[in-house]
């Protein structure tokens, strides 16, 4: 089983310096109050940590950096690390300098990171991802998909292992039919 | 949906711990590929 992050862009209008959550979720009838806890219990009911944030970042700098992350022996935790920084830390996941130090914590090359974001050079990847992920028609995050297999939203072990296993059983099917 | 990706990361660890998810570019045959669609916000 090979495990691929796809990009999908959730807020892509967000502007750099950010947005206020009461700004972004305006005449939508959500209790930023409400909310935050329901979230609060179900990360701690996962003994995940998570913090109270004010405003919400535009992600489309971090997406490349992840992508470019993932070509980096060991890069892939760089996802957790953003994870962090995000939900965790409150800090402007748009900010390069910000990305920089993310990279640079989980033992990437900070020349290397910036030359990332200043060149822009997996922008045409991240561009790949949003085309794919509207040609599936993803409307939320997380969604897993393979073999034609999808489940959304978050899961347990035991469904994710379930999706796998369909997912390698018509693979199978499909070699021994060829 | 958008926020309650709670689990993600932990059902994601269990299945690394079980051996079911390598990352991309390991070299595996009759390999299945996960796809997961997210966002870092």
């Amino acid at each position: 089983m090979n495990l691929t992050w796809v990009h999908f862009p959730l807020h892509p209008e967000t502007p750099a310096e950010g947005i206020a959550l009461e700004d972004l979720f305006a005449g939508r009838d959500i209790d930023l109050d409400a909310m935050y806890v329901q979230m609060k219990s179900l990360m701690e009911a996962e003994g995940l940590p998570y913090s109270r944030r004010t405003h919400s970042y535009n992600s489309r700098l971090a997406q490349e950096l992840g992508k470019w992350a993932d070509t980096q022996p060991g890069g892939e935790a760089i996802h957790d690390a953003l994870y962090r920084a995000y939900f965790v830390d409150t800090l402007n996941i748009g900010d390069p300098e910000v990305l920089v130090g993310i990279a640079a914590s989980v033992g990437l090359s900070e020349a290397d990171a910036r030359k990332v974001l200043q060149d822009r050079s997996f922008s045409e990847a991240v561009d790949a991802d949003w085309a794919r992920s509207r040609q599936f028609g993803i409307t939320g995050v997380p969604t897993f998909v393979a073999n034609g297999f999808g489940v959304v939203g978050a899961q347990s072990y035991e469904t994710l292992e379930h999706l796998i296993k369909r997912a390698r059983e018509v693979s199978q099917g499909s070699n021994s039919d060829n | 949906m958008r926020e309650n990706r709670a689990s993600l990361g932990l059902a994601l660890q269990a299945l690394y711990a079980d051996g079911c998810i390598r990352t991309s570019g390991s070299a595996m045959s009759q390999s299945v590929e996960l796809e997961v669609f997210t966002d870092y916000v």
